[in-house]
């Protein structure tokens, strides 16, 4: 399954959920899905402006671990 | 016309099939005494095949007004009404079987031998069992649609 290490990265460059929500142009409620694996897909725009704004690749943000993903 | 929201088609089909529960719900109670003190049919008769009828009906009746009541909340595809149209389903089936008792009932015990009401028994038995069919193939289509649009909201 993909693991999404948002708040790693976050963290390492010291920004908060609003920041980055209000800088990428999605709301903090989309992005605290994407934070905590509970969204379904990205858009390449979002994942374009979320690497812009926080000066990395998709591949800091994204990483595979193996198993079945969890399904709600 | 608008079909969802409170102003909307799904609401006055809403209201049309409470209206048509509680009239069913009387005609059914009062219907095999009122066949046997005008045309003389046997009480037992009556009760043995309009009420299980009945009560299938009223269900099926009930589900749908669930069902067009998240029309009128703007939120057709939900879990919610992908089991309502499984259950609606599986008592049209179970009517359907109930029909087929009827058909038998009436051949045996009460030694039925006019074509035109065999036929529309029969008929009936095929009506029923066609709309569970039918029901299981659009609860499908709904839980197929409640996962994309699950997938489409989840899409950040």
């Amino acid at each position: 399954m993909i693991i999404v290490n948002l708040d790693i990265i976050m963290a390492k460059r010291k920004i908060t959920s609003f920041e980055l929500a209000e800088k990428v142009g999605i709301t903090q409620a989309n992005l605290s899905i994407l934070k905590n694996n509970k969204g379904k897909a990205i858009r390449f725009s979002t994942l374009d402006k979320i690497c812009e704004v926080l000066q990395c690749t998709p591949g800091d943000i994204l990483d595979y671990e193996g198993g079945e993903e969890e399904n709600d | 016309m608008k079909v969802m929201g409170e102003k909307g088609l799904g609401n006055i089909l809403k209201v049309t099939l409470q209206i048509c529960l509680s009239i069913g719900i009387t005609t059914v109670i009062i219907l095999p005494f009122v066949l046997n003190k005008c045309l003389g049919l046997n009480l037992l008769n009556c009760f043995v095949v309009i009420y299980p009828n009945g009560v299938i009906l009223s269900i099926i009746t009930y589900k749908f007004i669930k069902l067009f009541n998240s029309l009128t909340k703007n939120n057709p595809f939900c879990v919610e009404n992908v089991k309502i149209l499984k259950t609606t389903g599986i008592v049209a089936l179970i009517g359907s079987v109930i029909w087929i008792f009827n058909l038998i009932f009436e051949i045996i015990v009460i030694k039925l031998d006019n074509i035109v009401f065999i036929a529309t028994l029969i008929f009936l038995c095929i009506l029923y069992f066609g709309v569970s069919i039918a029901l299981y193939v659009l609860s499908e289509l709904f839980k197929k649609a409640t996962e994309y649009k699950e997938e489409n909201e989840l899409t950040i």
